[in-house]
């Protein structure tokens, strides 16, 4: 306890005050810029750190992590763009949000609820890390192949208005996910034999394709001229009321709860975690049919949950030296270049590491929620600039995005195509978010449901007989059959009534 | 509308122009000429990550030119590898990878052969082994139970590889070796071997010896034996037998890295690079980072890392074929 | 588009998945479902929301407003060669070229000819290409594109 008091106090000092301060508004705007995010931040920065300290090191990478992860709203918030894969529940909600003029309310919302997630997680982290962590172990394939089912069966029970569009979008995400390198065996499918096709679609491209180009040609077509003027009468503290905060609570609890433990499992993260939460809050509200149109609740569910999985994926990170996402990976390879082996003696060993880390965390996490408040009247100017500036900046950014992530000119062919294929989809108007999640979730499902079966000789039934697997699959086939029995059960009752 | 295209047609044209009278189309001059893409086809934050960004990091320094480290994992490193071939013979764009690469090409994940499709500039074999490890709870004591039981219940006993990567070929040649009858599971990356192991939903794994180590401290993982490409034991895991010393003599597996460019490079550049990294091998910084790592690299001469790159390349077309992975 | 054309449209997508997926080589070792069951799985799905699309009433939403009228599709179009030609500009003649030359068009066509005020966009252009350029290049160390050219 008091290693962590004396690591938060080091940091009080100039020196890495500073640094922190700068590493987190660094963050904070590569967070915002689409195609870029704080992950990139910290692989790009970490040649940067090999001479430093390595606890200096590991705070700059930390505070760039953080403010990434709450820098990818503004984007989604004021242009219905998101800055990275991990706020792209954001943007349904926030986005409307904006065009009604509540661009500040949003903006504050999605704020506070960032903060929240890191701070209460990293706090969870420090604690209960070795208590938690090896709950990590006792999952295996079968349980994430039924976590991934129950993820999708939540959003696609979500389309109730239409079903078989909803279904449609999430089997089109599907298929697309198979496109290239098969996992296991390692058969380049669907690829025509184009050798860049071989590795996939990346992800980066379809996020900026779908979002970005889509709407920039969208909003063109339609002659978009301004957006409404945003609100900013009324406007004290954060611009969220209150009574909306205790309203949210058990939204906020249970989003932080998904975000946790989202990022808590190996290998999954901040992307996923919003899009589950966002589903499942629109699920689980008493008003589902706001969500989409600019509901606050929407713009909580998702930020609060991608920054719990900040720390989520530090614990199995710190505990057992096993990445919880993508920009752990990234800061276990930092650790073992400063030539500290991560690992589950890491809390024995070096536990000053341990704390810088967490430390750095929570203190981040204040900083860039001062940063933010203070950003926040200033950040919607943004929208103030005429679209003939704003757009071609973006346009470019996104391109360099794209390419920087992928290191190769293909990708823009599959950033146009993603546009055309958005631009489709509306037109049609099947729904995004199944399609999106699918897509995330589809080579992880493949990938353990194949790994289930091989792993036992026992074939399918693992899946069904080991408990948190069964649990998870059931939880998947209530959800998608629960609003049906409701309403069956509503009918009944009310015709009893009736007579 | 069409004059305006018209214009924007001409404006591409015409500044291209201009700036193609005033490129500088050189030779093989001084390599690098300017930001150096170093390839890796590894996830960000694993083992050979890290040691490509310490690589490319004291490139840097000595060179005074940005390497620029991209990682491109999917399909076993092809799509990697493939991005070099093709790519400008100028030396700035250079795979990084180890031998593995190999592995993939014999086993048909790629079809393209390093040795004979690209100009090896340089090749480092590396320290450390492999670990064959088991759970903590696990009933084996030696490599001899656990060939045992998989003998009396033929595949049930389930062991951990990356199929079609090195630790595939190790388990092959362990049984081969042995008789032994696993059940060989793909299980991912060492990370998600580690799971597995200590979560007990495989018997077992071969996992790089440094990152087993301290989950063998912690009580979570034993080690059995190790595997490296010297039949002695590792010296940094010194209280573990090596697969060879305990009779299978043939389980001799070892990992190299290596740099490679496009074919047609110049055999200038190639010597450049060979250079470059004799450099930085020999720099104290550079060699005390992989001995903590637990890496340690050795650096070959341009002839002597094609004469070991053909060899390796030999071996592993052999194995390939024993283990009918063709 | 009415529901149930889109229904047949993803019906048959549906069917050209399995008939790709058909084309897969099945090489498994222990127990492996193979590469073929998992895009499978997803054009089933296609085709069992294609048929329900076709089969069913859904209530449709009032939406009989025209998704883009015939200047917008035009609008549309044009946005879209431009993005052609700038992924294209870039393959070939690489960022320096292709940005801040783009970055001038696409300011004025959005601008439309009224609000295009020559000496600003291309005061605009070069400093968005420089900052860009900037900050990636030399700030972030990354790679721009090269273009084919040289």
């Amino acid at each position: 306890m008091e290693m962590f008091l004396s690591s938060l106090f080091s940091l009080m000092s100039p020196g890495p005050f500073l640094l922190v301060l700068i590493a987190s508004a660094v963050g904070i705007v590569l967070g915002a810029i689409p195609g870029l995010s704080g992950g990139l931040g910290v692989a790009l920065m970490l040649p940067v750190t090999f001479g430093m300290d390595p606890h200096l090191g590991l705070a700059m990478l930390i505070s760039i992590w953080v403010g990434g992860v709450s820098g990818a709203m503004v984007g989604s918030i004021l242009l219905g763009i998101p800055g990275s894969p991990s706020a792209i529940a954001t943007c349904f909600d926030g986005y409307p949000m904006t065009k009604n003029g509540q661009a500040v309310k949003a903006l504050g919302a999605a704020i506070t609820a960032s903060f929240m997630g890191t701070f209460f997680s990293i706090l969870i982290a420090t604690f209960l890390s070795p208590v938690i962590a090896d709950l990590a172990l006792k999952l295996g394939p079968w349980e994430y192949f039924s976590l991934g089912f129950c993820a999708i069966a939540l959003v696609a029970a979500l389309s109730r208005e239409n079903v078989f569009k909803g279904l449609a979008a999430a089997a089109i995400g599907l298929l697309l996910s198979s496109v290239g390198f098969a996992p296991i065996d390692g058969f380049p499918r669907f690829a025509f034999g184009n050798y860049y096709l071989n590795g996939g679609f990346d992800l980066i491209s379809l996020m900026l394709g779908l979002f970005a180009i889509k709407q920039i040609v969208t909003d063109y077509a339609r002659g978009q001229k301004e957006l409404p003027p945003v609100d900013m009468r009324n406007i004290t503290g954060f611009g969220v009321s209150l009574k909306e905060y205790l309203e949210n609570a058990v939204n906020l609890v249970r989003s932080f709860l998904i975000g946790l433990w989202i990022g808590f499992l190996p290998g999954m993260g901040a992307a996923l975690s919003n899009m589950v939460a966002y589903a499942q809050a629109k699920s689980s509200s008493k008003h589902p049919e706001k969500f989409g149109k600019g509901c606050v609740d929407g713009v909580f569910a998702s930020e609060i949950s991608n920054n719990a999985s900040v720390g989520g994926s530090l614990i199995p990170m710190v505990a057992l030296g096993i990445p919880g996402d993508g920009t752990t990976a990234i800061l276990l390879g930092g650790l073992m270049i400063h030539g500290i082996q991560p690992g589950p003696l890491l809390f024995t060993n070096n536990p000053d590491i341990v704390f810088t880390l967490f430390a750095t965390a929570i203190f981040a996490a204040i900083l860039v929620l001062l940063q933010q408040y203070f950003g926040m009247r200033l950040f919607p100017m943004i929208l103030k600039i005429p679209y003939h500036y704003l757009y071609p900046v973006i346009i470019v950014l996104g391109f360099v995005g794209v390419y920087v992530s992928s290191s190769t000119t293909f990708n823009f062919v599959l950033l146009l195509a993603f546009a055309a294929l958005g631009f489709l989809m509306d037109m049609v108007k099947l729904p995004t978010s199944p399609f999106i999640l699918s897509f995330i979730l589809g080579p992880m499902l493949e990938l353990n449901m194949r790994k289930g079966f091989t792993y036992t000789d026992q074939g399918i039934w693992p899946f069904f007989t080991r408990p948190i697997s069964a649990l998870l699959l059931a939880s998947a086939v209530l959800s998608i059959v629960w609003p049906y029995i409701k309403d069956y059960l509503r009918k009944h009752h009310g015709s009893k009534v009736n007579r | 509308m069409k004059r305006s295209f018209i214009t924007l047609l001409l404006a591409l044209v015409a500044f291209s122009l201009v700036a193609e009278g005033q490129s500088d189309k050189g030779s093989a001059a001084a390599w690098p000429k300017g930001s150096v893409q170093f390839v890796v086809p590894a996830k960000a934050g694993g083992g050979t990550d890290a040691a490509a960004r310490i690589i490319s990091k004291a490139l840097q320094e000595n060179l005074g030119k940005p390497f620029v480290v991209v990682n491109q994992p999917a399909g076993g490193g092809s799509v990697a590898a493939e991005q070099v071939r093709t790519a400008k013979p100028d030396g700035s764009t250079i795979l990084f990878y180890h031998t593995s690469l190999l592995a993939s090409y014999y086993a048909g994940l790629y079809d393209k052969s390093p040795l004979d499709e690209f100009t090896t500039c340089v090749v480092m074999p590396v320290g450390g082994s492999y670990a064959l490890c088991i759970g903590p709870d696990s009933p084996y004591n030696s490599v001899e139970d656990l060939v045992a039981a998989s003998k009396a219940s033929p595949d049930k006993i389930t062991l951990g590889v990356q199929l079609k990567g090195s630790s595939h070929f190790m388990a092959g040649l362990l049984t081969r070796d042995s008789g032994a009858r696993f059940r060989i599971v793909e299980a991912g990356s060492d990370a998600d071997k580690l799971v597995a192991v200590q979560g007990g939903q495989i018997d077992a794994a071969f996992i790089n010896t440094p990152g087993a180590l301290q989950y063998v401290e912690a009580g979570k993982m034993k080690i059995l034996a190790t595997i490296s490409g010297m039949p002695e034991r590792d010296s940094g895991a010194s209280n573990y037998p090596s697969l060879a010393e305990l009779g299978y003599e043939n389980t001799v597996y070892g990992l190299d890295f290596f740099i490679l460019g496009p074919k047609e490079m110049d055999s200038a550049i190639a010597e450049q690079i060979n250079a470059a990294f004799k450099d930085i091998l020999a720099d104290p910084e550079v060699i005390d980072q992989f001995a903590k790592m637990r890496m340690p690299l050795t650096y070959l001469g341009l002839d002597a890392s094609r004469k070991r790159l053909m060899e390796g390349d030999k071996k592993i077309g052999e194995t390939t074929e024993m283990l009918g992975l063709r | 588009m009415n529901d149930k054309r889109l229904g047949f449209i993803i019906l048959a997508l549906g069917i050209a998945g399995i008939l790709l997926t058909m084309q897969i080589p099945v090489k498994t070792f222990t127990d492996d479902p193979g590469p073929r069951v998992f895009p499978y799985l997803g054009s089933i799905i296609l085709v069992i929301s294609g048929l329900g699309l076709i089969l069913t009433r859904q209530k449709s939403t009032e939406d009989t407003e025209h998704f883009l009228t015939r200047e917008g599709w035009k609008r549309a179009g044009i946005m879209t060669l431009l993005f052609i030609i700038y992924s294209l500009a870039l393959k070939i003649v690489g960022f320096y070229i292709a940005t801040p030359v783009m970055v001038f068009f696409f300011y004025r066509q959005i601008a439309g000819p009224e609000k295009t005020v020559l000496l600003r966009g291309i005061i605009y252009s070069l400093v968005t290409f420089g900052a860009v350029y900037f900050v990636f290049s030399k700030v972030l160390n990354s790679f721009l594109p090269p273009g084919m050219i040289f």
